[in-house]
């Protein structure tokens, strides 16, 4: 509640931040009292939040908390009921043509499934990442003879996925799919990353790997990072910051050092037991999770 | 296996589209050499200038149709006796196909067996293997055969009227839904249904409760798609004596009261507007994806599961409908005395009637002129070689100097001598005709699709999250529309009616068939297309999405809808073969054309071997499909 606070204050405090893009701009993300609705339901209540360049951000709280919503705010799909979002100094409430691609570029998405098209091969899901920036008949050609191919190597290279080029996404296993999605992030060269869930369909060994591949990726092209988690032990080592939310609204934010038992409890509520028990190891081979999405 | 072969990938660069391709180009260089084209009418002035005006004729000749009001209810009787016959045709045809398509489906009624490579395709491994392969002759034989075809055949049975009409497109049809509907069951992966196996079910068990509701929703999307053809195909059936609007339009034809035969049409293309927009409605309310926009949501139990009991019933009334209309329904025009056209259904189990078909008998003893080839009556041999009507093939080039092309040439000369390489030969105008047509068609029903789509037109901003001005929603809509209108026209015109535009413009010809064969394909591709477009999770797109709906499109929606849009093309292409031949007979020429001319002038042994080659023609694409499906599936 207090942080919220601080935060509405330092909003209101900060110079304007919605200057033109291309300029770099301290803040990649600035919400202004942000409620969202769905008909009758309110998925977000009145959220103001900043997100800084550079900053490694993760988003916890329970199943239907709006976690999945606030991303899809974020990357502009979504336009709030009422309150600002500003998007890499773009309102996101007024987009349309050639500033939504600018801004579509310059945003990367990794989300928990379907990140890639099972019908095309491992190359062309890989050189999505350039489809912000390709016209159509060169997107088209693309799809007939690969065009860049040597990036797509490079970054499925970095991905340790090189010999999979010409591989078909349904021959991969889910880590290896997942991996495929971050190469396209690799070839994107998005600002900013948005990762929603990426790591719930994966074992927790997975999941690490996964998270610690996304943090070098960020690390290595400066991109400011946010992570929607449901992995609570993810977040030691990664991430700078974490924001909870609750029932729609923000309930908390500060470091990972700074959760504690109680706060988790009264986060989760009674998804808190599931999660102890899901954290033990010799029960987190089954895949029956009480919660998997927001 | 691959792995060993490649250098530094594991897996090779792939080149099966390139084989794609190249395949199709010597098809289409294949069409152009095997038979003629005339294209003087698009290159030479003066011709050109002639077909506007032989066109512009048409249209004067078209623009005034006959509105007063006992021939408009006389149409509109008709129209009802149309519609009444082809829902007749389609509830006989779906209640035989999926009792033969339970016969024909590998996986309904051989089941589980250990039987690999070859082995699993050799008919007389088991029974049910053979009872399997005898159901697939049987359906390929009653599809094979154009329903055009079928009327003439039992016009000599049971009479002209709108019964013929309607069981002529029943045994058609009943081919066409069984050959689909075995071929989704067989398509739907084994592991899908093995719980209910495992479960103690029998064979039709696993049908009823795995297999059927697994491909339940392409078997009703197709079943629809045919239902709407069959309405049409009703309306110009008549020409050939299955009653409705077709054999009205063909009587007024005759005498040439053109305005008649303009209102006609206009009901005809009224009808079958009425089926295309029912259709889309019906869709609209099968749609499966629960998350869907613009999927229809009820909020009750009892809503949501009376929608299915709602529709049976309908679907149910309207069959009763028909079949009462027909018999003891004043269906006759104003005027005229009413008929029960069901009678003529008794004269099937009487033997008289069966007697006129041995009219036909000679039909089954096709030509073969195996004289020509050297068999056979020796002294017919004597008499042909002497006149040197036999064929030597070898006589002047050897099989090893098959390098010279002067040798194919002299070959070729040889085997023209034989009536059955004619025949053969004469294959080749339909099949040009189909290729070339349902290659354009597919290739303007992609392009399309992308404006013709829901999704991309009224509701990108649901997983683009851009905010459109109303004159950005103005301009989509309006392309949406045309697009639209474009493709319900090019559907809705009966293909035999576009048929005779293009021969009034192009000539009779090649060309004229070809265009209404593609613009026939545009406008029925461009529906299913965009279908299963919208069928996709908008999810999907709000996945890929990077700023240009464009590549989206290209990226997401094509290669997600890919393997849709080649089934629906490659049946596409088979129905257009059989277009084709009928095509033949409206004046286009090549094997339709020789088989009704043999047929008129009552040489039926000639007829017959024309028939042997329309039905191969069949056969062998679909035997084809059938192999390209197993390779897709493999790879």
């Amino acid at each position: 509640m207090i942080g919220s606070f601080f935060l509405l204050l330092l909003h209101t405090l900060a110079p304007n931040v919605a200057e033109p893009a291309g300029l770099p701009t301290p803040t990649i993300f600035t919400l202004d009292r942000v409620t969202k609705s769905f008909g009758q339901a309110e998925v977000l209540h009145d959220i103001s939040l900043e997100i800084a360049e550079g900053e490694r951000v993760a988003v916890i709280g329970p199943s239907g908390a709006g976690k999945t919503t606030l991303f899809r705010t974020l990357c502009a799909v979504l336009k709030p009921s009422s309150g600002q979002v500003i998007a890499l100094g773009h309102d996101t409430r007024r987009l349309r043509g050639r500033t939504l691609r600018r801004l579509r570029r310059e945003i990367g998405i990794l989300y928990q499934t379907d990140n890639l098209i099972p019908h095309l091969r491992v190359v062309h899901n890989v050189l999505m990442g350039n489809l912000g920036r390709w016209s159509l008949p060169r997107a088209l050609l693309s799809l007939i003879w690969p065009q860049n191919l040597g990036a797509a190597r490079a970054a499925l290279a970095r991905v340790e996925l090189q010999d999979k080029l010409w591989a078909m996404p349904g021959e991969l296993s889910g880590g290896q799919q997942q991996r495929v999605a971050m190469a396209r992030l690799l070839v994107q060269q998005p600002r900013v990353m948005l990762a929603d869930e990426p790591v719930s369909q994966l074992d927790i060994r997975l999941g690490r790997e996964v998270i610690e591949l996304l943090n070098q990726i960020a690390t290595a092209m400066g991109t400011t990072l946010l992570v929607n988690l449901h992995t609570l032990e993810l977040l030691h080592g990664h991430f700078a910051r974490v924001i909870a939310l609750k029932e729609g609204k923000l309930f908390w934010t500060g470091t990972p050092e700074e959760i504690s038992g109680e706060l988790l409890h009264e986060l989760y509520g009674a998804e808190y037991r599931t999660m102890q028990l899901e954290s033990a190891p010799e029960i987190r081979q089954g895949n029956c999770r009480a919660s998997s999405c927001s | 296996m691959i792995a060993q072969f490649s250098g530094t990938y594991s897996e090779k660069r792939p080149w099966k589209h390139w084989a794609a391709m190249v395949t199709i180009l010597v098809l289409v260089a294949g069409a152009f050499t095997a038979a003629e084209w005339d294209f003087a009418v698009l290159f030479d002035s003066q011709q050109r200038s002639s077909a506007f005006a032989r066109m512009l004729a048409w249209v004067v000749t078209f623009s005034s149709p006959d509105f007063s009001l006992p021939f408009l209810q006389h149409c509109w009787a008709l129209t009802l006796q149309t519609l009444s016959a082809a829902t007749l045709g389609i509830a006989l045809a779906v209640v035989f196909a999926s009792l033969l398509a339970i016969g024909s489906s590998r996986n309904v009624m051989v089941g589980e067996e250990q039987a690999r490579g070859w082995y699993r395709h050799f008919p007389l491994r088991s029974p049910t293997a053979l009872l399997c392969s005898l159901c697939r002759l049987l359906q390929d034989l009653l599809r094979a055969v154009p329903d055009f075809v079928w009327a003439v055949i039992l016009v000599a049975v049971i009479g002209l009227g709108p019964l013929t009409g309607a069981l002529a497109l029943a045994l058609n049809i009943t081919g066409i839904l069984a050959k689909v509907y075995s071929e989704l069951w067989d398509s739907v992966e084994e592991s899908a249904y093995e719980q209910v196996r495992i479960l103690g079910g029998g064979r039709l068990t696993t049908l009823f409760y795995g297999i059927g509701p697994l491909a339940a929703r392409s078997v009703q999307s197709f079943t629809l798609m045919r239902a709407e053809c069959a309405i049409r195909n009703a309306a110009v059936i008549g020409a050939v004596g299955g009653g409705g609007l077709g054999a009205d339009i063909w009587y007024q034809i005759q005498f040439g009261d053109w305005a008649k035969v303009t209102t006609l049409m206009l009901f005809t293309l009224a009808l079958t507007l009425t089926a295309d927009l029912a259709s889309n409605f019906i869709r609209r309310q099968l749609r499966s994806d629960p998350n869907h926009p613009r999927t229809t949501r009820s909020s009750s139990t009892m809503a949501r599961l009376s929608g299915a009991y709602i529709g049976r019933g309908f679907a149910l009334a309207v069959v009763c409908w028909s079949l009462w209309f027909m018999g003891w329904g004043d269906n006759a025009p104003p005027g005229q005395q009413s008929r029960n056209y069901l009678e003529p259904a008794i004269k099937l189990v009487s033997a008289e009637s069966w007697g006129n078909l041995q009219f036909f008998e000679r039909l089954l003893k096709p030509e073969l002129d195996l004289a020509a080839i050297g068999l056979g009556d020796p002294a017919k041999v004597q008499s042909l070689q002497e006149a040197g009507k036999t064929v030597e093939l070898f006589g002047q080039y050897r099989p090893a100097e098959f390098w010279k092309p002067s040798a194919w040439v002299a070959w070729e000369r040889e085997l023209q001598k034989w009536f059955v390489w004619r025949v053969i030969k004469s294959a080749a105008v339909p099949l040009a005709m189909a290729i070339v047509g349902t290659l354009l068609g597919v290739a303007a029903a992609i392009l399309l699709t992308y404006p013709h789509s829901l999704a991309f037109m009224l509701e990108p901003a649901q997983f683009t999250g851009e905010t459109q001005p109303i004159w950005v929603r103005a301009i989509r809509t309006t392309q949406l529309i045309l697009a639209r209108g474009i493709g319900l026209l090019c559907r809705g015109v009966p293909d035999v009616m576009w048929a005779f535009l293009f021969i009034a413009f192009f000539g009779p010809g090649l060309l004229a068939g070809t265009v209404a064969v593609a613009l026939h394909s545009l406008g029925v591709l461009v529906r299913v297309f965009s279908e299963s477009v919208d069928n996709i999770p908008y999810r999907r797109f709000e996945q890929t999405f990077m700023g240009s709906p464009l590549n989206c499109f290209s990226y997401t929606a094509a290669p997600l809808s890919w393997r849709d849009w080649m089934t629906y093309s490659f049946f596409q292409f088979e129905s257009n073969v059989r277009t084709a031949v009928v095509f033949g007979i409206v004046g286009v020429g090549g094997l339709g054309f020789f088989f009704t001319f043999n047929f008129e002038w009552f040489r039926f042994e000639r007829a017959g071997t024309y028939l042997i080659m329309i039905i191969a023609l069949t056969i062998i694409i679909d035997r084809i499909s059938r192999i390209l499906n197993l390779s897709r599936r493999s790879c």
